[in-house]
């Protein structure tokens, strides 16, 4: 195992467990995707990960070594992590941003010189965004800035990148985008647990899934095994269809809303669109 | 106008660092005994070879005991405001915050006014307000780290309410000083001033703080990492709480050093960083000798005008503010900051 998590908890405050009993583990070029709803400690867990916020019950293993054995300074050689939001503050250039990632595997009194640079703006032309590398970082959009901050942790050389919902504040060209970079990283042997609200994000992605819910794991395993209507459904509360879409081998988890009429006559379903209806649900 | 700086690197570069040259040398010259440079030459070049003295003793004593400490003293004080104030700007990710934030300045300004309320000697007096300035920091640190999980900013705030403190103890002291004799002294301190710096208090200061300066100069790229944020630093292998608790060491004892030789100045820790950034950028690599030259430029000129403008000494503390805030309001009216 790569990585591991073994009765894993932890608390803000005494007795009142953000999450508790958590047991997860993946391998080399894993994608975990962790779901659940808002305030279940996805984020605590992921910030337990890269030991941010340290555990107090259980223990976070890299390949069978504990976090809590190694510096600071050894885990972000090994791990990455991009947070949710990044509160900008300062109007850094975003050459400046990828070189900030170096950090871990530079001396501590050293400045970023020639060999590094190079590394960094060969980062950003993989990403297609090399064009930016002399703007201030606060002045570009949100999907360029969620490639960049990608940029700066890659830059980092992790076996593990962690993501904090990711592709929350990217719209739905930059969403596909980013999750295609994902699978990409993946192949190329970077294990990676990203959090997500969109179930359809880990069905495009994950090799795992695992769900959370008021601090506990609901279940754990491959998307279509974990990932089923009756779990969603328990998970959000929310009643959906999963629909397998022809000839590409990709499921899809619809929604379906209450009080919401069916204009079925109108949509064309050409080839390509999803073979299962979703009217007959509509009526009631 | 900061527009155009940016696009003459060689104007930059001359603003920056050949204007502190030619301030130090004016400073020298100026004055209400007016010295020709090439005297000043001669007299500083007399120290090291020999050389015909043709100047009279007084210029020299001028020279060499009046204007030297005084000039290297706002060196000093300009260039370690400027420094620690960018600093804390940047580990407290906010561009409001100012040297004094973690209640330096009233702690040695209480320490300075009840030394002179007690007729202590000079070196004491210096003394008394390094010591209560450091142990103003210390209580700051005390209330703001109860909490484990305090976030930075708790200690911004903290620093508010132990400087308050201070702030009020300073008052009793002068509520009580003998208001014809200590009581103008006190507030007179309390106003700035570079007059009373002594060959004798820059031997010790001018180490202590050419130190301080560089070792946070050498932790220049840490810096820029260390304002990204507390999660971002961590993720990145900074210990952030021994690097944050460096950092600010360094800028206290900056900053404590600085209100010693000085007083209290408000204003070039807070906007001289701003002025910094808005001609070199965010990055640290540039603001520090950026802040460093233009500190030193600043209170270097600012201290010249003190001592001209008329018969007796005018506090620096009210020119700083005087001069610099008319100027600054006139930057941030044609200027688009970027924070």
């Amino acid at each position: 195992m790569f990585l591991e998590t073994r009765e894993a908890g932890f608390s803000y405050e005494e007795g009142k467990p953000v999450f508790g009993g958590v047991n997860l583990s993946l391998d080399e070029g894993d994608v975990l995707c962790l779901l659940g709803p808002n305030g279940a400690g996805k984020s605590t867990l992921l910030q337990c990960l890269d030991r941010i916020l340290s555990l107090d019950k259980g223990e976070v293993l890299l390949e069978g070594r504990s976090l809590t054995s190694m510096t600071r300074r050894q885990i972000s050689r090994e791990i990455a992590f991009l947070p949710q939001f990044h509160r900008a503050s300062f109007p850094f250039r975003v050459i400046d941003i990828v070189l900030m990632g170096r950090t871990p595997h530079m001396d501590f009194l050293a400045t970023p010189g020639k060999k590094e640079i190079c590394l960094a703006r060969e980062m950003l032309d993989s990403l297609g965004v090399l064009h930016l590398e002399e703007k201030p970082y606060t002045n570009i959009s949100g999907g360029e800035r969620q490639l960049v901050l990608l940029a700066s942790a890659l830059v980092q050389e992790p076996r593990l990148l962690l993501l904090d919902e990711p592709t929350s504040h990217l719209d739905f060209g930059n969403q596909a985008r980013f999750l295609e970079v994902v699978n990409r990283l993946a192949q190329q042997g970077i294990s990676i647990v990203m959090t997500t609200h969109f179930p359809d994000h880990a069905l495009l992605t994950a090799s795992k899934v695992a769900i959370l819910k008021a601090g506990k794991v609901l279940g754990f395993g491959s998307p279509h095994e974990i990932l089923t209507e009756g779990m969603i459904r328990e998970t959000y509360g929310i009643d959906v269809r999963l629909l397998d879409v022809e000839a590409t081998g990709i499921r899809t988890c619809v929604p379906i809303l209450a009080g919401k009429k069916c204009h079925r006559n109108r949509m064309s379903t050409g080839p390509g669109s999803a073979q299962a209806g979703v009217a007959d649900r509509n009526g009631g | 106008m900061m527009k155009w700086i940016e696009d003459r690197p060689f104007w930059r570069r001359f603003l920056l660092f050949g204007l502190p040259l030619v301030m130090f040398l004016l400073s020298f010259v100026v004055g209400r005994y007016p010295i020709p440079l090439s005297t000043v030459f001669r007299i500083i070049l007399s120290k090291f070879v020999s050389i015909d003295h043709d100047w009279p003793k007084t210029v020299e004593a001028v020279v060499l005991q009046i204007r030297m400490p005084r000039i290297i003293g706002a060196f000093l004080v300009g260039s370690g405001l400027a420094v620690s104030g960018a600093s804390f700007q940047g580990i407290f990710r906010n561009p409001l915050v100012s040297p004094y934030i973690l209640g330096v300045a009233s702690g040695a300004a209480f320490g300075a006014s009840l030394g002179i309320l007690f007729s202590f000697g000079t070196v004491m007096l210096h003394v008394a307000a390094l010591l209560s300035g450091l142990l103003a920091v210390v209580l700051t640190f005390a209330v703001g780290r109860a909490r484990s999980n305090a976030p930075p900013l708790v200690l911004v705030l903290s620093g508010v309410v132990v400087g308050s403190f201070f702030s009020a103890l300073i008052s009793i002291i002068k509520y009580v000083a003998d208001p014809f004799e200590k009581l103008p002294t006190i507030i007179f301190w309390l106003m700035g001033s570079l007059a009373r710096v002594t060959p004798e208090i820059i031997a010790v200061a001018a180490p202590l703080m050419g130190l301080s300066m560089l070792a946070l100069g050498t932790m220049r790229w840490r810096m820029n990492v260390l304002s990204l944020g507390e999660e971002e630093a961590l993720a990145l292998g900074i210990d952030t709480k021994k690097e944050r608790g460096l950092v600010i060491f360094l800028c206290t004892v900056l900053t404590a050093s600085a209100v010693c030789l000085s007083g209290i100045i408000g204003w070039v820790g807070l906007v001289i960083p701003h002025l910094a950034r808005m001609m070199v950028g965010p990055d640290f690599r540039k603001l520090f000798p950026a802040c460093l030259s233009l500190g030193a430029f600043y209170v270097l000129g600012i201290d010249n005008l003190a001592r001209t403008l008329s018969q007796g000494e005018i506090p620096l503390g009210i020119l700083t503010a005087l001069i610099g805030a008319p100027f600054f309001a006139w930057l941030l009216t044609k200027t688009k900051v970027g924070w």
